[in-house]
């Protein structure tokens, strides 16, 4: 299913909401950009990462009563987009996006000038495995905290260290740096 | 602390620390080098992915 109005994605629950509702429609509204961002990153094309998004905040919308408190919304509704997201994976069981396709978009506005180190280290992440750049994304994007990326990807702490370690090592390589040896599994660690 | 661990946990999260990590950064010229470099390292992928924003934006 391809969202065809990527204008507003919650333009089709929000008329006819009732005034109590308007809050929590605006709140959602507010999120939409950094949402799509988030969710670009991760399925790396953006017709799908609208889609994505577009699912993420009906589910936002059906469960709205489950938040409580506003100042909770931004990470409750970067988990929703995860799950959406690995849902979506899931389904199609392969990496939705050639990554030709992924980097098709290096030429649109607002990206790095070919031949620039930001470029380069863009089209990298671009090129990590998911196992690699979900966890760096749910991080630097999401802000969440090793312990909560643990939790989200069902995984022990000290996995999701050795795959943010991973990640960086890869991409200290593009920025001409001498790669690391790879991280033990430490027993020792807080 | 040794420096493979040290490594890991710079590696993880260059911002982060912790009391054990930095007693070991104190003594350990190589891995305060490599803070270092991950540290400038990731400012480039928080820029980098801060790109996105833009575009993100401009079509939303």
């Amino acid at each position: 299913m391809r969202n065809s109005e990527p204008g507003s994605p919650v333009s089709s629950i929000g008329g006819g909401v009732p005034a109590a509702d308007a809050p929590i429609t605006r709140l959602l509204e507010s999120m939409r950009p950094e949402l799509l961002r988030f969710a670009h990153w991760l399925a790396r094309d953006r017709s799908i990462a609208e889609d994505i998004v577009q699912e993420a905040l009906l589910r936002a919308w059906r469960s709205r009563d489950a938040l409580k408190d506003p100042g909770a919304a931004r990470p409750w509704l970067l988990t929703i987009v995860r799950r959406e997201h690995a849902r979506l994976y899931e389904r199609k069981r392969l990496e939705l996006v050639s990554l030709e396709e992924a980097l098709e978009t290096q030429a649109s506005p607002g990206f790095p000038e070919p031949g620039g180190e930001l470029f380069a280290l863009r089209d990298a992440i671009m090129r990590l495995p998911i196992q690699y750049r979900e966890p760096l994304i749910l991080q630097v994007v999401g802000g969440f905290s090793t312990e909560e990326i643990a939790r989200e990807l069902a995984l022990s702490a000290t996995a999701v260290l050795t795959r943010l370690f991973r990640a960086r090592n890869k991409l200290r390589v593009i920025c001409g740096l001498t790669a690391v040896p790879d991280a033990p599994a430490p027993e020792s660690l807080p | 602390m040794s420096c493979d661990e040290a490594r890991l946990l710079i590696g993880a999260d260059p911002g982060a620390t912790t009391p054990a990590l930095e007693e070991h950064l104190a003594t350990c010229a190589g891995c305060a080098r490599f803070r270092d470099e991950m540290r400038s390292l990731d400012a480039d992928i928080r820029r980098a992915l801060e790109r996105l924003r833009t575009v993100a934006e401009h079509a939303g």
